[in-house]
């Protein structure tokens, strides 16, 4: 399992949704919805892949877009829960 | 292969099914109790698919829905997990009209809980004993299966609004929208209850566990599972995305594979 956060992000994500593509492939600011086509039962899966990896449960206020476009900033969002 | 048979059965012919019979000699039968709710939905063609397969290989095959849901009798907010019990039973009744071989359950989520609890003893005089199990993806406690089910509304409202507008708390309405479904107050308090593991579930006829994931290793409350009942089972995994979560085409040949190959080998 890759140590940085958003290495660890981006392997769950291609694991999870099943994506053809590599982990490395995908950029940090890459808008993930729009170059993944990620619906809200793939988002479903990144939301619940982030909480079992990171022993985190997201608040109801914090279900904002803006927070899980990219691996950017997710990232934020997984560093702010758990430092 | 024919068209499935489309039948009514249970109290006042309340419940809908689909039967799926081989067309040539019998090995015995099994019937489909579906997820709840959207999964059921995802799901419907994957099921449809399984039963014609084991059909093609000599199962009679009963698909239905649950009161309240589908095509069966009842209002949406008329379903519960324990009325849905009961339309298990039905429907194994009824399939037992058909079959002259064992009679088994193949359950996925909250359809494999179900299976699993008609397996269990009954004081019933009738002969209502089940052959086998094929559980899919169990859904093993129902407090977290409830939980997910609001967190994917938020997710949703959030995609379609920018942010959440619900709670996850759920709502303290006598009807419940849990993801779009509406549920009586008194069917999402059945639902929370159910735990797999507590009481340990025993007498169990031979039975097939499988998750369906990305990755080979089964989860901790699947291997919870297996290893809490009498006798214990063997949980497998199969890689396989979660198509009862999906919308779309889904690969399902390596369940598909996995769960006729087990049938094979059932005598």
């Amino acid at each position: 399992m890759p140590e940085k956060i958003e290495d660890k992000i981006k392997e769950m994500i291609v694991e999870r949704l099943f994506l053809s593509v590599s982990p490395e492939d995908i950029a940090d600011d890459d808008n993930l919805m729009e170059k993944y086509e990620i619906d809200s039962v793939r988002l479903f899966e990144i939301v619940i892949g982030l909480e079992e990896i990171f022993d985190i449960s997201f608040e109801d206020d914090e279900f904002n877009v803006e927070a899980f476009q990219t691996v950017t900033s997710i990232s934020d969002l997984v560093r702010s829960k758990t430092q | 292969m024919t068209s499935p048979a489309i039948i009514r059965f249970g109290p006042e012919d309340c419940c809908h099914g689909a039967l799926h019979l081989p067309a040539g000699g019998q090995r015995g039968g099994f019937v489909i109790c579906p997820p709840f709710g959207e999964e059921a939905k995802c799901a419907y063609r994957t099921l449809y698919e399984i039963a014609d397969l084991a059909a093609a290989r000599g199962w009679a095959v009963l698909r239905f829905d649950y009161f309240g849901t589908g095509n069966s009798s009842g209002g949406f907010d008329s379903f519960a997990p324990s009325r849905a019990l009961e339309d298990v039973r039905a429907a194994l009744a009824r399939l037992r009209r058909e079959c002259s071989g064992p009679v088994g359950a193949l359950g996925l989520g909250l359809g494999a809980a179900l299976a699993l609890d008609a397996a269990q003893p009954s004081e019933s005089a009738a002969d209502d004993s089940i052959g086998f199990l094929i559980l899919w993806q169990p859904l093993i406690n129902g407090g977290e299966f409830y939980k997910l089910n609001i967190k994917r509304q938020l997710v949703r409202q959030m995609l379609t609004h920018g942010k959440a507008r619900g709670s996850s708390e759920g709502s303290p309405a006598d009807i419940i929208d849990l993801d779009g479904y509406a549920l009586s107050k008194a069917a999402a308090n059945e639902l929370k209850a159910i735990n797999l593991l507590d009481p340990p579930r025993t007498d169990l006829p031979p039975t097939l566990l499988l998750q369906a994931s990305f990755t080979a290793t089964p989860a901790s409350d699947i291997q919870a599972l297996a290893a809490s009942t009498s006798p214990p089972l063997e949980a497998g995994s199969v890689i396989c995305e979660p198509f009862w979560k999906r919308i779309g085409f889904v690969d399902t040949s390596n369940i598909f594979n996995s769960t006729l190959d087990w049938l094979d080998k059932l005598e």
